[in-house]
Order: structure tokens, then C-alpha cells, then sequence
């Protein structure tokens, strides 16, 4: 008996050790993987416009799609090899054309949708852009060398394969939950505090760069998030109260990988992408902090960045995916947070205005 | 009786005059449509007979082909096919849906070639090269078995008014000196 507990104890202590061993670098190899991209995701939000979509306690700022999906065409380059009848590689002169095989509109100009054109000074090989999509239509690439009148093709068509997966401006927070301001009288931070449970979700779909995805790329919400990188943190102040009077109080710094799994979350769920902060870590704020003695720890804001002027804040690089079939569409989408109370007064330097004249 | 038989003559006469009538009548009438919907069609000055054969598109140029018809035609082109050269060929619009054709089964090819009325006939060349053609005829992509070629008479080049119609066979030269390769054979955006 005594051997068989023996062994469970033993089992169970590898399993114990393995599980740490297995946190650990799993979150050495996120904190890696911040700080690597750390420049990256600057200079691509820099490069970036923001918009502020929703404001609440935290201002969320989303910029737009990543590069592709700002393409006003696709691109696909095509190469052409010219063999002599003796099997001898030969180095013409080629000359591309499109036409159209089958036209979906009368009247349409085929280079209004396909063009083709050689971007260097070798003409074996073309750049294909489609600026349109030409469902039910069928588009022939002639590729030809002349005098000799040889020539080859290839059939264009438009099947609206999605390049990218859009985040639509229709987000809401979810079931938000303010709970219980911390409130400390005599400490100006007071008004900033804001605690409670955010879930920012969003609308994820299939899209790209032409805005009609064909109808076989069927979007059964197969999606799955990452977040690739980011750099900023958070303050928090920790005190201890002992009969009402505030001690110890101290500013703590979070950075992003201390807080991942803490203080946000990202996940995808039923098809949506949800971000969500818990401001509230329910280890340190048992009880009423005004009355209770013992330790406690609240959020006070984002931690300012000077390095980035964008926002005294974080941001995070989330990629999202798409697996329902082949190899996958992706997008990275930044999202930068920071705090903001919220206006609770409005006061004016005089409350009564007397005019003698 | 010979009043009997003098009737019997009246009758036989009535009946012959309404027979060579109506005889008459239909000879008049074949003569004056015959005139007016027959179609000529001449190839350097020299008349074109029903069925004439021996034509070739050289490097792509066009043949010129003087009509003299007294109605307005038309000309289409028909893939002409026996058993020993009929060849076989797949068609798709993607690599993943591919099916087998035969020449034989393609018919109309009138959409593979460029044909411009002119005020005295027409000229007519292939849009390209055989598998340029097939695609054009198909309206989908046309993968050729490394064996199919060219082959005497293989066009039926049918010149037709609402009455007559005159046939005339060709083939098309291919590329002798160069093959051209693309690496991919169907693009989908």
C-alpha cells in the first residue's frame, strides 16, 4: 500500500513539476516573442491611422486591416518559357494580351477588371492585377511571340478567395460589469478607478480586397486568435490598509507579459473575437478596502510609454485565423488601449454672471 | 363510239396540259430561286466548287474569299472528323474539374476564328493557334494530348445563305520553329 502511495505521489510530483516547467516557458517564450516584436509592431502602428471606436472607462483604438486588405488589386505574376522545336531554350520577345472568353456584362472593358503587364525589362515574365470581380465571366491570358505566331494561355477567373478577415466597426462590450469603484477618501486618484469586467467583442468575417468573397469559401466561424506581440503595461498601486488608514503604498508596473492571462484575455468565441480586461483581481480586493484591514491592489492605469507617442498604454498585435479550408487566411490587427475616467462633473469659474450696462 | 373516243382524248389532253403546267411551272420556278439564292464563292479569282479542299492557314494570316450571292450569307466553321484523325483533348475551367473531349465532339468552331464581311465576300483566319481555337470554341480552358496536330481539312469552312450553302475544307499551319510554356495554365483571383 505504502508503495502504491509511493508511486501516485511520485507520479503526481513529476506531473506538478512538468506543468511549471511547461508554464514557465511557455511564458518565457511569450515574454520572447513581445519583445521581439516590440519594433515591429511599432513601426507597423505608426505607419497606421487609428480610429477610436468605443469608449468606456478604457479607450480601445483599432487600427485598420493589416497591408493586404488595403490593396486596391491582387496581384499574380505569370512566366512564360519559349522552347525551340530543335529543344533549345530560346529568349524572344513576348507580347501579353487579356480578352475576354466570356464577358458577364455587355459592354464591359476586360482591362477595367484583369490587366497584364511586364513590370521589368524581361518579358517572360507578367504581373496578372485583378482590380474587379467578374463572377460567371472567364478572362483568357494570351501570352505570344511574333514573327513566329507561337503562343500559350491561361484561364483567368474570379472565384472571390478571401484574403483577409475583416473586423467590423459592429463590436459592443459585452455583459460589462462596473462592480465597485475602489474609493479612498483623500486620494486623488479616487475618480480614476474603474473596476470591473470588460469583454470587447467582435464581428469576425471572411472578406477581401475586392469586397465579395466567392460562395464556396463558406465562413463557418473556424477562427482562432494569437496575439503575436505589443509593448506597453499597466500601474497598479498596492497599499495596505489598517483600520482605515492606507500604509505601504506602492506604484507596481505590469508590463503586457506579466499581465497576459491576469489582467486580459484574448479568445475566440462562437465566431467572435473577444478581448477581455478583468481590472479587478479578486485575490487583492476581498472585502471593502475602505473598512477592511489588508492588503490590496488596484488598477490605476496604463503605463505611460514615452518611447511611442501614439498612446500611454498598451497595444497588442492580435492575429486572427481562419482554418476552414486550405492553408488558411489571416490578419493581424492592432489594438491599443489606455485609460480614461470617465467626465463625472462639469464645473464653470463663475456661477452667477451680473451685466450693470 | 367515236364520240366516246373523242372524249377519252379531251381527257388524256386536259391531263397532259395540266402535267407539263405544272411541270413547266416548277421549272420556271427552281430556274428564278436557284438564280436568286445560289452562292459563288471564288478564291483568287478561280470559282469554288462545293466541297473544295486543300486550304491553309499560313502564320496566321487571313484568306480572302470573293462570295457572289444574291441573298445575304453567312459563314460558320465546323470541325470536319472521321474516326482515324479524330483526336482527343480536356476541357476545364480549373485543374480540379477536368473533362475528357474528342474533336469530334466540339462541332461549331466558328468561335475560335476572325471573320470580317467584306463588300464583295469575307476573310477568315484562326484566332490562334489549334488550342486557341478549341478554347474559343469551348469558352473554357483546352489541355491538347502532346499527340494532337493539325491535320488536312480539318475546318469545314461552310459559307450558307437561307437556301444554299457551299463548303470549303482547310487546316492551319502550326508554329514549326517555338513552343511557348506558361507555368500555370489557370489563374483564380
Amino acid at each position: 500500500m505504502k508503495k502504491i502511495l509511493k508511486i501516485i505521489s511520485l507520479v503526481l510530483l513529476i506531473g506538478i513539476v512538468g506543468v511549471s516547467i511547461f508554464a514557465l516557458v511557455g511564458c518565457e517564450d511569450f515574454k520572447k516573442k513581445v519583445d521581439e516584436t516590440v519594433d515591429e509592431v511599432k513601426d507597423a502602428v505608426n505607419d497606421l491611422e487609428f480610429n477610436v471606436v468605443e469608449e468606456r472607462g478604457i479607450n480601445l483604438v483599432i487600427a485598420p486591416m493589416n497591408a493586404s486588405s488595403t490593396d486596391e488589386y491582387e496581384a499574380k505574376t505569370i512566366t512564360a518559357t519559349a522552347t525551340k522545336f530543335d529543344g533549345t531554350v530560346a529568349t524572344p520577345t513576348f507580347t501579353w494580351h487579356v480578352e475576354w472568353l466570356e464577358c458577364p456584362i455587355e459592354g464591359a472593358v476586360v482591362t477595367d477588371y484583369v490587366t497584364v503587364e511586364c513590370e521589368t525589362d524581361d518579358t517572360s515574365v507578367a504581373t496578372v492585377k485583378c482590380y474587379k470581380g467578374f463572377a460567371g465571366g472567364k478572362i483568357l491570358l494570351v501570352c505570344s511571340v511574333e514573327p513566329e505566331g507561337a503562343s500559350a494561355t491561361c484561364l483567368i477567373t474570379y472565384g472571390g478567395f478571401p484574403d483577409h478577415i475583416d473586423l467590423t466597426a459592429e463590436f459592443h462590450m459585452q455583459n460589462y460589469e462596473p462592480g465597485d469603484n475602489v474609493r479612498i477618501e483623500g486620494r486623488d486618484w479616487e475618480d480614476n478607478l474603474h473596476n470591473g469586467k470588460y469583454y470587447f467583442e467582435f464581428t469576425l468575417a471572411l472578406d477581401n480586397y475586392i469586397g465579395k468573397v466567392g460562395s464556396e469559401y463558406v465562413d463557418d466561424d473556424n477562427y482562432e486568435a494569437i496575439i503575436t506581440g505589443g509593448y506597453g503595461g499597466i500601474v497598479a498601486k498596492e497599499y495596505t490598509v489598517v483600520d482605515g488608514i492606507v500604509n505601504d503604498e506602492q506604484l507596481k508596473e505590469y508590463s503586457i507579459y506579466d499581465l497576459w492571462g491576469e489582467f486580459f484575455d484574448v479568445r475566440i468565441e462562437d465566431g467572435y473575437l473577444l478581448i477581455c480586461f478583468d481590472l479587478n483581481p479578486t485575490e487583492y480586493l476581498m472585502g471593502n478596502p475602505d473598512t477592511t484591514n489588508g492588503k490590496y491592489e488596484v488598477f490605476y492605469g496604463f503605463l505611460p510609454d514615452d518611447r511611442y507617442e501614439l498612446t500611454n498604454g498598451f497595444t497588442l498585435a492580435i492575429t486572427v485565423e481562419y482554418l476552414g479550408w486550405g492553408d488558411g487566411v489571416e490578419s493581424t490587427y492592432y489594438f491599443s488601449f489606455d485609460y480614461s475616467g470617465l467626465v463625472s462633473e462639469v464645473a464653470l469659474d463663475n456661477q452667477e454672471l451680473v451685466f450693470t450696462k | 363510239m367515236k364520240k366516246k373516243n373523242n372524249v377519252v382524248i379531251t381527257v388524256i389532253s386536259v391531263i397532259l396540259c395540266i402535267i407539263l403546267l405544272a411541270v413547266g411551272s416548277g421549272l420556271i420556278y427552281r430556274l428564278v430561286v436557284d438564280t436568286a439564292a445560289s452562292i459563288d464563292v471564288s478564291y483568287d479569282g478561280a470559282t469554288l466548287y462545293d466541297g473544295a479542299k486543300g486550304f491553309v492557314f499560313h502564320n496566321n494570316n487571313a484568306i480572302e474569299f470573293t462570295v457572289d450571292s444574291q441573298k445575304d450569307f453567312k459563314v460558320k466553321v465546323l470541325a470536319n472528323v472521321t474516326d482515324d484523325n479524330d483526336f482527343s483533348f480536356k476541357v476545364g475551367d480549373n485543374e480540379k474539374a477536368l473533362k475528357d473531349y474528342k474533336y469530334s465532339d466540339v462541332g461549331e468552331l466558328t468561335d475560335g476564328f476572325v471573320i470580317e464581311y467584306t463588300d464583295d465576300g469575307f476573310t477568315i483566319v484562326p484566332s490562334g493557334n489549334l488550342q486557341y481555337v478549341l478554347i474559343k470554341a469551348n469558352k473554357s480552358m483546352v489541355l491538347l494530348d502532346a499527340a494532337a496536330e493539325c491535320y488536312d481539312d480539318m475546318f469545314e469552312i461552310v459559307i450558307y445563305n437561307e437556301l444554299k450553302s457551299v463548303s470549303i475544307f482547310a487546316t492551319m499551319e502550326s508554329s514549326k520553329n517555338m513552343n511557348i510554356t506558361l507555368d500555370t495554365t489557370w489563374l483564380e483571383f
